[in-house]
């Protein structure tokens, strides 16, 4: 099996290179075909994986060695182990669904075969992400993911909003993509390796405190930025710009959960810093805390579910740091789930709608599109963690009830579950608003294809019934996931018997006060008085406006200074102009000399001759 | 006498220098380099004098002999030259290709 | 013999200069041949009597004849347009030739040794023993230049019957 694995990445990869190279002939609708193939293949591979031998013990694949150059070794190797199972199951199959929904959603589009190249190198660049056994590949995915990101964003370049809004997610990701190398150096300079799986147990070892905080911050960073964790979040709101199916992909499958995935993949080198557990759990339940209640107030639909990412991704960088690495991961598989449809479906929605995203224009869209909504009713149970029969219930709740019990858990207990309840809200409120009420007069008639409805129909059950793999401890049914996970992740903090019975109750009750809220918000937004109004929340607390004021106006400001001082003066006043007015000088001089006059050849044959001679005479010998 | 042979070799050689780079005439160009052939011829006598050294007057044997080699073909070029371009003045010798029916 | 060397210094500076300033090319030709005369003897001061001999020999009877044939051939017109047109307004080139004349000779002069070498003479004999000796191939060589040359000169006027 061991040696298939390089398929996995390897399909979409060619799925990209056909497409650029022929694309063009292929014509637009094959090129979605061939690229929608692609990670279906890929999904193929990771399924005879499932089904074959497994990933315990960890399958390694070394493809050929990258580069050598003393002890510097990059090989190029693939690792699947049970966590990279699952990031490879998602990338590839809900990959798979993201596509085949792009079909229909997608077609007469302009640059469609620009968007499946870029969707099929994303797929590839999340898959060698996750499989990367050392920390120069995983960079190469990160790098590719960031690219492609960029590219879909702007998809829709020809209004100068959306490539704003690619150059920033791009320029936001880059910091951490800067940092994210730079810990990576220092984890080389100290440890001269570059592979996980031998640089984990090298850091418990030979702990060097100072260089593994520096080190863990930049990757830190590196993650939140690639994750758009509190306060590198700004990016994310604004990527709304690209075609929904992008969102999909970059809030599901693949890109934002890099972040998380790094986390859990170097869980070893945060945990050998006293205290960054800690902060990784406080800074994720506030970030859940605070996307949520920015959530409740945004107006465009796709605001809403961008602002849910952030906090649901906050949910799960609070696993990891309380030490419960295993539910943050059954939350990624979640997530990915809900979130792939409620972002396939608001881009129906939308569709809907004539591409009008404000959901105050909306509602009653139930008596026409029932199978939309029951769909996306499923995605809003699973966000809202509706007890029972949703499946973010049996995750994030699990979460947020293990932080109860860890040591200084008390802060991200809160928040978390403060969180829930506006997650619950802005959820309800979002559906309340968009399928319930009138029919607003605005909607035209759309007719969803099989290519559209098969990818939310699997979705919405996934979206309701992937949580059963794990029922909370004590209850009757599968518990799979997390002892199928403890020899890698160990067992998380569990809450059992009575504390656990209550302590589930309270995520309930939040839950379903959560909906009351969204109920009212609903309200208040049709009669017009909605928390929309108020600005601290819809703007995300000011934090965007205050970031984008702050720090990029010292670097227009030193761009003003390189271009007017080195570039105007000393690149295109000095270097250019000088080597232009050199030439043209030399050039001229040349011109004049070459006159046919043989009297001047004489002089400069002399004088060069009289040159030779100095130079020899003044020789040292 | 070394020393008036050298004075006499640097008297041949700027004389010569002088007149490639002062005259006009191809005749006084080749002059020239016949004296700087000279200067040179000088030069190397003087330093088998100097030395005793048979070498000295080898080398300015062949020097002798390499001057006449030059010198015949040029002669042969300058009468071409007068016949061709019918002139002798070195500023006249511009043309790198055909002579075109207005002269510019 | 010093104030010989110096005489024929003088003849020899005298004589240059008339090539320098004469106008016509007949007259140069004339006061180079002295010129070489003079150097012959030179050559025959500093041991050379084979190659004074070759001067005599090689440029006055050769070389020298040589250009008064070819301005026989150029014809006396020709001449005359050649002297009309005889220097070009170089006098910052020639002054710096001259500063830099001055400048070799006074590196000439004032030098901290004076060569008191006495000057033996080194006969033909020596001269031929050294040529068909260890210079054996460079005389060859010559000897094929030599040769080639003639090749040239042949070539150089095979188109002429075209023209005339």
């Amino acid at each position: 099996m061991t040696e298939w694995l390089f398929l996995i990445p390897g399909f979409p990869l060619l799925g990209a290179l056909i497409n650029a190279l022929f694309g063009e002939r292929l014509g637009p609708r094959w090129c979605g075909r061939l690229a929608a193939t692609m990670p279906l293949l890929s999904s193929l591979v990771v399924l005879a994986i499932w089904l074959g031998p497994g990933a315990e013990p960890a399958l390694l694949d070394r493809l050929w060695t990258w580069m050598a150059v003393g002890d510097f070794r990059v090989d190029l190797t693939l690792r699947v182990d049970d966590v990279t199972l699952v990031m490879i199951s998602i990338a590839s199959f809900v990959g798979f669904l993201i596509h085949l929904f792009s079909q229909q959603y997608l077609r007469g589009d302009y640059g469609e075969r620009r968007y499946y190249f870029y969707l099929n190198l994303f797929v590839a660049g999340m898959l060698i992400l996750t499989m990367a056994n050392n920390l120069l590949l995983l960079y190469l995915g990160w790098e590719t993911v960031g690219l492609c990101s960029y590219a879909l964003i702007s998809h829709w370049y020809r209004e100068p909003e959306n490539a704003w809004a690619g150059r920033k997610a791009f320029v936001v990701t880059r910091i951490g993509d800067t940092t994210l190398l730079l810990g990576i150096f220092l984890l080389f300079a100290q440890y001269h390796t570059l592979s996980i799986s031998t640089l984990l147990p090298l850091v418990t070892a030979q702990p060097a405190p100072a260089l593994l905080l520096a080190a863990s911050i930049l990757i830190l960073i590196g993650a939140y930025a690639k994750s758009a964790q509190f306060p590198f979040h700004i990016w994310l709101p604004d990527s709304m710009a690209g075609p929904s199916t992008v969102s999909a992909l970059i809030h599901a499958a693949t890109m934002v959960t890099a972040g998380v995935y790094l986390c859990i993949r170097l869980l070893g080198l945060f945990a050998a810093v006293p205290g960054m557990l800690e902060a990784i759990a406080v800074l994720g339940a506030w970030t859940a805390f605070f996307a949520a209640s920015c959530g409740l107030a945004q107006v465009d639909v796709k605001r809403v579910l961008a602002y849910s990412t952030i906090s649901q991704l906050g949910y799960m960088f609070m696993g990891v740091g309380i030490g419960a690495p295993s539910l943050g991961l059954f939350h990624l598989l979640v997530h990915a789930c809900f979130k792939a449809l409620l972002f396939m479906a608001s881009g129906a929605i939308i569709l809907i709608y004539a591409d009008d995203h404000d959901i105050r224009h909306m509602g009653g869209l139930k008596y026409r599109q029932p199978f939309l909504r029951w769909t996306f009713l499923a995605g809003v149970f699973a966000l809202a963690a509706v007890p029972l029969i949703s499946a973010a219930f049996y995750s994030k709740d699990a979460i947020i009830n293990a932080s109860f019990l860890v040591a200084g858990g008390g802060v991200p207990y809160a928040l978390g579950l403060s969180g829930a309840v506006l997650t619950a809200g802005y959820a309800f409120r979002l559906y309340f608003l968009v399928f319930e009420g009138k029919p607003s007069e605005l909607e035209g008639p759309y007719q969803m294809g099989w290519g559209m409805k098969i990818p939310l129909a699997l979705l919405a059950a996934a979206s309701i019934g992937i949580g059963w793999l794990q029922f909370p401890p004590g209850w009757p049914g599968p518990h799979l996931w997390v002892h199928w996970l403890a020899p890698e992740l160990g067992l998380p903090p569990r809450p059992i018997g009575l504390e656990g019975g209550l302590l589930t109750l309270v995520g309930a009750l939040a839950t379903f006060l959560g909906i009351a809220l969204g109920y009212w918000a609903a309200r208040r937004e049709r009669a017009g008085r909605g928390l929309s109004r108020w600005r601290f929340l819809a703007s995300g607390w000011w934090i965007d406006g205050t970031i984008l004021r702050l720090f990029p106006a010292p670097f227009y400001a030193l761009g003003r200074l390189l271009r007017g001082g080195v570039e105007n003066l000393g690149v295109q006043g000095l270097a250019q102009g000088g080597l232009r007015d050199g030439l043209r000088l030399s050039a001229y001089a040349l011109a004049r000399g070459e006159n046919g006059l043989a009297s001047r050849y004489a002089v400069s044959m002399i004088a060069g001759l009289l040159l030779l001679l100095l130079l020899i005479w003044s020789w040292p010998l | 006498m070394i020393e008036i042979a050298l004075a006499a070799a640097a008297l041949l050689f700027f004389v010569g220098l002088a007149l490639i780079l002062l005259r006009r005439s191809l005749v006084f160009w080749l002059l020239g380099a016949e004296l700087l052939f000279n200067a040179a011829l000088l030069v190397a006598l003087a330093g088998g004098a100097r030395w005793h050294a048979i070498s000295g007057q080898v080398l300015a044997l062949f020097i002798m002999a390499l001057s006449g080699a030059a010198l015949a073909p040029s002669l042969a070029l300058l009468l071409r030259v007068r016949r061709e371009l019918g002139t002798l003045n070195v500023d006249g010798l511009r043309l790198l290709r055909e002579r075109e029916k207005q002269d510019d | 013999m010093i104030f010989l060397g110096f005489f024929l210094l003088v003849v020899l500076a005298a004589l240059l200069l008339g090539v320098l300033l004469l106008r016509d090319a007949m007259y140069g030709v004339v006061a180079v041949a002295a010129a070489l005369g003079i150097l012959a003897i030179l050559f025959y001061l500093l041991g050379a009597p084979f190659l004074a001999a070759m001067e005599i020999l090689l440029y006055l009877g050769a070389i020298l004849v040589l250009f008064l044939f070819t301005l026989m051939l150029i014809g006396p017109e020709a001449r005359a347009a050649a002297a009309r047109q005889s220097w070009r307004s170089g006098w910052p080139l020639g002054a710096l030739l001259l500063l830099a004349f001055a400048l070799a000779l006074a590196a000439l002069l004032w030098q901290q040794q004076p060569i008191t070498t006495a000057i033996h003479a080194l006969g033909p004999a020596l001269l031929g023993r050294a040529l068909f000796g260890p210079n054996l191939w460079w005389s060859e060589a010559v000897a094929v230049l030599l040769f080639v040359v003639i090749g040239a000169v042949l070539v150089l006027h095979a188109g002429e019957k075209d023209h005339d």
